[in-house]
């Protein structure tokens, strides 16, 4: 896709949406959009308190504002944080974990898998010390991956992090609540990356490829007909179009966080390892084994770790 | 020259031969290829390389492939049992006269027409902690709210839904058995003097058990396979409090990109299931 990147302007790419479809200096993959995971907060509580929110908003500053308007009593909690079996519950662990300094790999082999940290450590008993002290609801560790939707859309949270379904429910069903929510995005943002590749068993690769280009060089359609419409599901991966976006108040935090948005950080490069990982919820089972079984931290840890290094040995060697 | 009846016998075996040829692609190509498949490494997208009995080995050391066993086991014997009890009380009652016996039986099968996801959806509402039905209920009765599918209750929880989707297919076969217990032995009975549990018990029952033990047999093989609930719920989850085997399988094949292991995976729960069918089959015999 190297041709096309650069038909289009690779200057205008943000850098995490090349490197997410790059292999040994090839990319592989156009992306098209990518959809960052940003907290939701109730304004209208945070004004009712006289709470100031700094953007980006650390994860530790997220604590501090949860504690403050924490209220278990009335079924109502600071991190509406799902741990339940799910996608989201790595997702939202990703930002936490590499706002801490975490990341899964140094290099791609079993050795290199770097799970077994200070950083793992850190953002475990963050999360843990929330669940205990009911910052987060009871029952977060069933939701599925709507569990923090409804649990911020029926008034149980004071913020969660999502991407923008939440925004695009609430504008449709309660405007109300929608004119309430604050937007902002964390230090580092997780969130996938989509785009196109053409099989090599493609006929006509050359016109697929004059097609893709023909998609991406009218940055007004691609903003105006597909971005837009979106609400910040689908943000943009062009740097001119984020910068047009910033001028309009919803878009600003959506189009500022575009830029800092990662699959897998910090290299957000393809890997099969964690393509892997993620759907086995080794994650979500090592944070499960310390608050529902009450298995030692580290002792989940190393659990953790050793079924990320068994997967890495297996595609990558020792 | 072929002699009449053994004409006859060859006619009809090239007559069934096109329905034996779709049945063996459709059954027995499918259950070849994971067995093949089962002593291979077969990533995704990959060429498969022959590895032996490796696959199983490894199947066989791992945890939680018991585990998976265990609440497979645990989950399908209590919901067979509840849904006989059910299908077979509601059979009971719905086979006397009454009015509207006919709207209450069409309204009794509905959740077994249902597509299973459709169940499973509702459920998950139903069971949701702040939102759901059953706590709303609950709360407006002043009692406490449950979680349903935490770590405690998950199995439960899905043996509940299992059962509500599965009972009514008890209740039709059973239905159907109770209509041909012939009146005029019930009759015969009571001019005996034996009550109405003696009925039931002498008469009733012996004409039934032939289409309890089938209806069984299936319910217990269509639970132990039972998948879209399970992974629609709780994903086998909290921790591996609802980890069925179908699950497993399901996370080796779609999370580990193995088809050879989830091969063998699904080989190894076979033994459960065929011991099943063979007592179907020999009750069909009798």
């Amino acid at each position: 896709m190297d041709d096309v990147i650069n038909e289009i302007g690779r200057d205008d790419f943000f850098e995490p949406s090349i490197k997410v479809g790059t292999l040994e200096g090839k990319a592989y993959q156009l992306s098209l959009w990518c959809e960052p995971y940003l907290w939701h907060i109730r304004k209208d509580i945070l004004e009712k308190k006289g709470i100031q929110v700094k953007t980006p908003l650390s994860w530790i500053d997220a604590k501090e504002i949860a504690e403050k308007v924490n209220d278990p009593a009335n079924d109502f909690y600071g991190l509406g944080i799902t741990l339940g079996m799910n996608e989201d519950t790595t997702n939202q662990w990703n930002s936490l974990w590499w706002s801490f300094g975490g990341q899964y790999y140094t290099s791609k082999r079993a050795s290199g898998v770097t799970l077994k940290s200070s950083a793992t450590r850190n953002a475990v008993e963050y999360l843990v010390d929330a669940y205990k002290r009911k910052l987060i609801p009871p029952d977060a560790v069933e939701w599925d991956s709507a569990g923090n939707n409804k649990c911020y859309m029926g008034g149980r949270g004071m913020m969660v992090m999502n991407p923008a379904s939440i925004m695009y429910s609430l504008s449709k069903d309660n405007p109300d609540l929608f004119n309430k929510t604050l937007l902002v995005y964390p230090p580092i943002v997780f969130g996938g990356t989509n785009g196109f590749v053409i099989y090599k068993t493609c006929k006509y690769p050359d016109l697929a490829k004059d097609l893709l280009v023909y998609i991406l060089s009218d940055k007004k359609s691609y903003t105006e007909r597909f971005i837009k419409p979106s609400w910040g599901y689908c943000c943009p991966i062009f740097k001119s179009v984020a910068e047009e976006l910033k001028k309009i108040p919803y878009w600003e935090p959506f189009a500022n966080a575009a830029e800092f948005t990662y699959g897998s950080y910090p290299f957000n490069e393809p890997c099969m390892a964690l393509d892997e990982a993620g759907p086995k919820y080794i994650i979500v089972k090592m944070l499960q084994k310390i608050i529902l079984e009450g298995q030692d931290i580290d002792a989940a840890i190393d659990w953790a770790h050793n079924e990320y290094v068994s997967i890495f040995r297996k595609y990558y060697g020792d | 020259m072929l002699s009449l009846p053994r004409k006859q016998s060859l006619i009809g075996y090239v007559l069934i031969l096109p329905a034996l040829l779709i049945m063996s692609l459709l059954l027995l190509y499918p259950f070849f290829y994971a067995t093949w498949l089962s002593f291979h490494t077969k990533m995704i997208g990959a060429p498969a390389i022959y590895v032996g009995i490796k696959n199983y080995l490894d199947v066989l050391a791992s945890k939680d492939f018991y585990i998976g066993f265990l609440r497979s086991i645990t989950y399908t014997f209590p919901a067979v049992f509840l849904k006989l009890i059910l299908g077979l009380g509601l059979a009971l009652i719905l086979n006397q006269e009454f009015k509207g016996r006919r709207i209450m039986r069409s309204l009794a099968i509905i959740p077994w027409v249902l597509p299973v996801f459709v169940v499973a959806f509702i459920w998950m509402w139903m069971y949701d902690y702040a939102l759901g039905a059953l706590n709303i209920i609950l709360r407006s009765l002043g009692l406490p709210v449950v979680r349903w599918l935490s770590i405690d209750n998950a199995m439960m929880s899905l043996i509940i839904v299992n059962v509500w989707k599965g009972f009514p297919f008890f209740f039709m076969g059973i239905l159907s058995g109770l209509q041909s217990v012939p009146q005029d032995l019930l009759d015969a009975a009571s001019v005996d003097g034996a009550s109405t549990i003696q009925r039931f018990r002498y008469v009733t029952i012996p004409y039934i058990l032939p289409v309890i033990y089938i209806v069984s047999l299936l319910s217990i093989i269509w639970t132990y396979g039972d998948f879209t609930t399970i992974w629609i719920l709780t994903r086998g989850g909290p921790g591996d409090a609802s980890l069925v085997l179908p699950v497993l399988i399901y996370q080796t094949l779609y999370a580990e990109f193995d088809a050879g292991k989830a091969s063998a995976l699904s080989i190894l729960t076979m033994p459960f299931s065929i011991f099943f069918i063979y007592l179907i089959v020999r009750l069909l015999r009798r």
